[in-house]
């Protein structure tokens, strides 16, 4: 090894470090909770305040519940519950979309609107 | 009177190129086979080739071999124009202009070592640039960054280890 490839791995280990430090220290806690629906518009919630909403789809009601800082579907009248079982959820771009119900709840952060969510 | 037609000789350095791609192309498509415990970690062991190709003979060389591998490679594995293909090519052209790029401004002081790790790090990150810019526009894709990052300074020691040792076992023919 020359003394430009011991430069080389410098740098490289500065610049892994640096990515690490930026890319797995952002905030990604989420401020507010956006309910989408195929019938009505977008329904926007903070997450600062408790809250419980029933959102109304083709087999009933989807209730999605807001407590400390997170959020859930907490009761759904669909067949196989898995938004039930998901979970709840505080990090920005998660998401739980239930199909039969046809209610979309997903996270957003301050500012940021996300155009694609992948998983 | 019949027109003669263009004779198309090949160049003792046509033949060199030619055999070098196909080794990479030979190792590439070998290392497609292996799964992997992570969508983007891969030893990148055809890198070898490209970088023997610059220390040998040049950018020049080291460009038309990591072309060639990565269009006869991906029509080997069938994933030529997929995304794949465009993430492979996006990483090999990072990867090479970095590698230029390190070989001109400091190349009598670096070896295979430091060129494999300029290699793999810049193809992970032409990699992830066309991938969040083209496929999956979302900020998330770059917390897998420095984790594909850690792989590839890993990986590129050890391709590095290894072009270094053929690098000097092999006696250079004239350029």
């Amino acid at each position: 090894m020359k003394r430009g490839d011991w430069v080389v791995l410098i740098i490289a280990t500065l610049l892994i470090g640096a990515s690490y430090a930026h890319f797995w220290t952002t905030d990604t806690t989420a401020n507010a909770a956006v309910i989408l629906t195929d019938s009505g518009s977008p329904e926007r919630l903070t997450l600062d305040h408790d809250a419980t909403r029933r959102i109304p789809g083709p087999l009933g009601d989807t209730r999605v519940e807001i407590r400390d800082g997170r959020a859930r579907i907490a009761e759904s009248p669909c067949n196989d519950k898995f938004c039930v079982h998901y979970g709840w959820l505080d990090h920005t771009g998660e998401t739980i979309a239930c199909l039969p119900n046809r209610v979309v709840l997903q996270l957003t952060g301050s500012e940021r609107q996300y155009d694609a969510i992948n998983f | 009177m019949t027109a003669h037609p263009t004779k198309l000789t090949a160049e003792v350095e046509d033949l060199r190129i030619a055999w070098l791609a196909a080794l990479a192309v030979a190792i590439h498509v070998l290392e497609s086979v292996f799964p992997s415990p992570l969508p983007g970690v891969k030893p990148g062991l055809a890198n070898v080739v490209v970088v023997m190709a610059l220390l040998l003979y040049g950018w020049r060389a080291a460009l038309a071999v990591a072309v060639l591998r990565v269009v006869a490679g991906s029509l080997f594995i069938g994933t030529f124009l997929s995304p794949t293909f465009f993430l492979s090519l996006s990483g090999a052209a990072l990867a090479l202009v970095m590698m230029g790029l390190a070989w001109r401004v400091a190349g009598n002081h670096l070896t295979a070592i430091g060129l494999s790790v300029v290699a793999a790090l810049g193809h992970i990150t032409g990699q992830f640039v066309v991938a969040w810019l083209l496929f999956i526009p979302h900020e998330a894709i770059w917390r897998l960054y420095p984790i594909l990052m850690s792989s590839a300074l890993i990986f590129g020691l050890v391709s590095g280890t290894m072009a270094h040792a053929i690098f000097r076992k092999i006696k250079i023919p004239a350029a």
